[in-house]
């Protein structure tokens, strides 16, 4: 297994929903703060590292997304279930019959209601959360409303080289910022990577990360659906073939200098770089540009397959071609 | 108050020529804009145009990282003045290359709310390392059959045609580059103009009327002007621009629906007209009856166009930018909204432009004070 | 001297409006043109043009080379209170194009364009239908019947108001349908020396609504041999396979077996194909059975017909697209063919 390879999977098995994204905050603070020379978290939990640069460098902000979609307890039934409500892009028909996690540990199986001529899972009034108890007080021994929970699944590496896991969305693009933080000459642009929390529910880590760090140039590092799952004639985002700069998606038009700076990294890390136009994701550089409009952003996507399901499918190389390039623009260039 | 202000007159070329040698009147500049690029996301074209033109006849010049472009007119005399904002978006609906397809073919995809219903067979061009010029393609008729004429194609079945051989076509355009509908301008009857564009390069001429009409003329008010972008991708350009100039007040100008076979005729305001100023829960009334005054005192025509919620203009997004901004909005009649047949009068631009300019000189710092309402204490205004 | 395609005029003829019925003033510009090389010449009650040499010599088979003068557009019907106008087709147009398509209306050619009411204000359920013509109104300005009428007529033509120009490699222009076939005769003519052999060109009218023009002519000539310069379809769009491009860009000339309105003369069209391939100039042969030339008419006065198509795209539409190597192609092989009459019967076969 490569580095990027192990670092993936190990970031794919983090339990992290969107606002309970303890366990992966701690972790990337673990395994990030030797690289930097400034920690701190604001109030959503968000994770701030920042390098000092040069002086006169370029300021520079990555945001980076590290929770992921789950589902979060709304009530717990005299029977010792929960029943439950998404957060963020997690259907019922995926969520259906899968185990979930919470961040303490605990695991529960997602089961549905369903009648004999009604195959399909409805909606979520149809799921609940089974733990194998028998009753509310047992149950909540456990689990408390507003707990949440993730998909639980253990990352592989396919045949082929890519890893399957889930979660890539958030992971694979912290995945590589740490490989790029871990790699990057000291001394280049002053940067701050965040990590930001809630953004499976609608970037809103973004508003309050770009209102505290001033940046000339502002990089959203995430997942991009590649070609072959989409219907219109839209990207055309293959796996293994470089990481993706995102001209326009459904909540961005990607700043020019943004653009060029992300293309001359990549051709001065010698890694391919994929064009999406038209991609049906929402990049968290758009609401960075609705927020203040202070700083051109642009946005970087690794290819994922299958996003949002219990099985997305990510190639190592692709998130090393990501850092590489990421490499680039931390050390000033 | 007439000779305090006096009457606002309407320049006309030969004045402006002679008097401090700018080029351009207001229909002049509105032909330049509607052959200058500026789909939304790519307005710069059309900014550098009027950072150039409006940079004559204003104090300051600012803009942001998203492409939003404002002068500044300050207010006379040291006292605090209020900050006032006429907006005016600056992009236009056209499309953007999302594939390069051997032959000389391009697929794309729209930037905007383009009708695809007045695409086909459409002359574009595209802005590669050069503009390229194309042609939207269309099947001939022993491909389609009766029923599939009826129906428009979806605009991932359409193609481009550039006529350029591929390796050509690989050097001058890429996905990602942007283009828009290569259709007029065309001087109809009547002071009438016909083009792709006019939604809302017709509002940024007013305001460029509103501005030529100003000079020689002293404000109470420190007054941006505001050519701002990406409104129709979803408003995104004014909520930065509100959030950085935070005006007490500011009029938004766009195009609306003027009134033509087809369209339901209680939605609609006639073309010749005059403006059309929108009235409705989120719209300011104070800031429309200053807008109402100053047309009567003027003689401007001036109708009235209800809106019960969200006006799916920049006024939507304003209001709420930065703390509360009383925002109203004049709309320009125009037919054939979003397709390249659209028209204006451009009496009905010039009047908004004269009104506007009246209204300027109005919104003064007692007039401003009375937005809001303070019950108690003395501190200073937020 | 070969033959050479005059690109200026070929634009001038294809801006010139001209729409069925409504052909003067393309007409006059190619009268003025030909004047010099006339022998005989006349105007027919429809309008056509007709020239002709040593028509009643009985030195051999007459052959006439006939192209239409005529192109697709619009015609006002009527002036709505409002003073938009109502229209309709002449000839055969997809109606999906016509919505905000820009116009030059009336023998003055002023602006216009064809209003459509606003998506917006659309019903949600037809907003992905083509609107009829009958709904559709062309929008010149005017603020009411009266200013209208002071410009416009009923019965006053439309015509798309696109520029010709290049198009990368290609060559864009309205009314490519038949210009280009005009062109293509007048450039064999002017690189021929003076006809010895019966020969006689027409510039027919009203082609598009019914072949009126050619029936006339072909009525009052009697030809033994007509060759029609056409234009046909070629849809070389991505994701047209094989017979269904019926022709493609760039490969010269094509050549019809067949098509909606005669069977061609085989034994003419050998010839073509014969000259062609003895001079080395590229055609190809239309890979479909459809659309209507003045060809039929024609044969229905015992002449043998044999048709050459400059390949078109986008015809009927305002910016049909041609390759102008095709159309240079095209006038050689028209100027060899001719060269080389007259033609044994050996090689008829």
């Amino acid at each position: 297994m490569t580095p990027a390879a192990e670092l993936l999977c190990a970031l794919s098995d983090l339990i992290g929903p969107s606002g309970h994204e303890g366990p992966v905050r701690a972790r990337l603070r673990e395994w990030a703060a030797p690289f930097a020379d400034a920690v701190r978290e604001d109030a959503l939990g968000s994770l701030f590292l920042q390098r000092r640069g040069a002086p006169g460098a370029r300021r520079l902000l990555l945001l980076v997304p590290m929770d992921e979609p789950g589902l979060v307890v709304t009530h717990i039934d005299e029977r010792g279930r929960a029943a439950v409500a998404p957060l963020g892009p997690l259907s019922p028909a995926v969520a259906a019959g899968r185990r979930v996690r919470f961040g303490s540990g605990v695991a529960a199986a997602v089961g549905a209601r369903r009648s004999e001529e009604d195959r399909s899972p409805g909606g979520f009034d149809k799921l609940h959360l089974d733990l194998g108890l028998r009753s509310r007080d047992e149950a909540e021994g456990v689990v408390r409303v507003g707990d949440a929970a993730a998909l639980d699944v253990r990352a592989e590496i396919l045949p082929g080289g890519p890893v399957c896991g889930k979660a890539l969305g958030s992971r694979a693009a912290c995945a590589a910022a740490l490989l790029a933080l871990r790699g990057a000459a000291a001394g280049g642009a002053e940067a701050t990577v965040a990590f930001l929390a809630q953004s499976a529910v609608g970037h809103r880590g973004v508003r309050p990360a770009v209102a505290r760090v001033p940046a000339d140039l502002i990089v959203s590092v995430g997942a991009v659906a590649t070609s072959d799952a989409q219907k219109d004639a839209g990207a055309d985002v293959r796996l293994g073939a470089g990481p993706v700069v995102v001209v326009q998606d459904r909540g961005l038009i990607a700043s020019a200098p943004a653009v060029d700076a992300l293309a001359a990294a990549a051709a001065a890390a010698g890694v391919p770089l994929q064009v999406a136009v038209g991609d049906p994701g929402s990049a968290a550089a758009g609401p960075a540009l609705m927020a203040a409009a202070g700083a051109p952003a642009g946005a970087l996507g690794i290819p994922v397959r299958h996003l949002h399901t219990a099985a997305e499918v990510c190639h190592p190389a692709d998130v090393e071609a990501a850092a590489a390039l990421l490499m680039q623009l931390l050390a000033g260039g | 108050m007439e000779e305090r202000r006096g009457c606002v007159r309407i320049p006309r070329h030969a004045e402006i020529g002679g008097e401090c040698g700018l080029a351009l009147d207001g229909r002049a500049l509105l032909r330049e804009l509607l052959t200058a690029g500026g789909p939304s996301g790519a307005e710069g074209a059309a900014t550098d145009l009027l950072r150039r033109e409006w940079g004559l006849l204003a104090d300051e010049v600012g803009g942001d990282a998203l492409g939003n472009l404002w002068v500044c007119r300050r207010a006379r005399g040291g006292r605090p003045a209020p900050t006032v904002a006429f907006a005016a978006h600056v992009d236009v609906i056209g499309l953007i290359v999302t594939r390069i397809l051997p032959g000389g073919f391009l697929r794309f995809a729209p930037v905007g709310g383009l009708d695809l219903r007045s695409l086909l067979s459409r002359e574009v061009v595209l802005f590669g390392r050069r503009p390229v010029p194309a042609v939207v393609a269309t099947l001939p008729p022993h491909l389609t059959t009766a029923e599939g004429r009826r129906r428009i194609p979806p605009v991932d079945e359409l193609v481009l045609d550039t006529g350029l051989p591929d390796d050509e076509l690989a050097g001058a355009v890429r996905p990602g580059d942007r283009g828009r509908l290569a259709v007029g301008p065309a001087d109809l009857l009547g002071g009438r103009l016909c083009g792709a564009g006019l939604d809302n390069r017709a509002g940024v001429a007013a305001l460029h009327e509103t501005l030529l009409a100003l000079r020689g003329h002293d404000l109470p008010c420190d007054l941006h002007v505001v050519a701002n972008v990406q409104e129709e991708v979803g408003l995104r350009g004014i909520g930065p621009v509100g959030r950085r100039l935070r005006p007490a007040a500011a009029v938004v100008v766009d195009v609306g629906f003027a009134a033509q076979p087809g369209a339901p005729a209680h939605l609609t305001a006639a073309a010749g007209g005059g403006p059309a100023l929108a009235v409705g829960p989120a719209l300011h009334e104070g800031l429309g009856a200053l807008l109402r005054g100053e047309a009567d005192r003027l003689g401007i025509p001036l109708q009235r166009e209800v809106v019960a919620g969200n006006s799916s203009t920049d006024a939507w997004a304003l209001q709420v930018a930065a703390g509360g901004v009383a925002v109203g909005l004049l709309s320009v009649p125009l037919r054939s909204m979003h397709t390249p047949g659209e028209t204006v009068d451009y009496a009905d631009v010039a009047h908004t432009g004269a009104l506007l300019a009246s209204a300027a000189q109005a919104m003064d710092p007692a007039w401003a004070g009375r937005l809001v309402t303070r019950l108690a204490g003395g501190g200073e205004e937020p | 001297m070969t033959p050479r395609i005059d690109t200026e005029w070929l634009a001038e003829l294809c801006d010139l409006p001209g729409v069925s019925g409504d052909e003067g003033r393309v007409r006059d510009r190619v009268w003025e043109r030909v004047r010099p090389l006339a022998q005989e010449a006349w105007i027919d009650p429809l309008g056509s043009l007709v020239l002709t040499w040593n028509w009643r010599s009985g030195a051999g088979p007459r052959l006439v080379l006939a192209a239409h003068l005529d192109e697709v557009g619009l015609i006002v019907t009527g002036i709505t209170p409002e003073g938009l106008l109502c229209f309709e087709c002449v000839g055969g147009i997809d109606a999906r194009i016509l919505p905000g398509c820009p116009l030059r209306v009336g023998r003055r050619g002023i602006p216009g364009t064809v209003a459509l009411p606003p998506i917006h204000l659309t019903p949600h359920d037809r907003r992905d239908r083509a609107a009829d013509v009958e709904d559709l109104r062309i929008d010149i300005g005017a603020d009411g019947t009266e200013q209208a009428q002071r410009v416009v007529s009923p019965g006053d033509r439309a015509v798309f108001a696109s520029r010709a120009a290049p198009l990368g490699r290609l060559f864009k222009a309205k009314a490519l349908d038949d210009r280009a076939g005009v062109v293509a005769i007048v450039a064999a003519l002017e690189a021929l020396p003076r006809p010895q052999l019966p020969l006689a060109v027409a510039f027919t009218v009203q082609e598009e609504i019914g072949t009126r023009g050619a029936a006339a002519v072909a009525e009052s000539l009697g030809a033994d041999a007509a060759v029609i310069l056409e234009t046909t379809t070629a849809a070389d769009l991505p994701e047209v396979t094989g017979r269904r491009r019926v022709t493609r860009l760039g490969a010269g000339p094509a050549l019809t077996a067949q098509d909606a309105g005669m069977i061609a003369g085989r034994s003419w069209t050998a010839t073509l194909a014969r000259a062609a391939l003895e001079a080395g100039i590229p055609f190809q042969w239309k890979e479909a059975a459809a659309g209507g030339t003045d060809g039929a008419r024609f044969q229905g006065e015992a002449a043998e017909v044999a048709v050459v198509s400059l390949p078109c795209r986008y015809l009927h539409a305002p910016c049909s697209a041609m390759d102008p190597g095709d159309l240079d192609a095209e006038a050689r092989l028209l100027w060899v063919w001719l060269s080389r009459r007259p033609w044994k019967e050996a090689d008829r076969a």
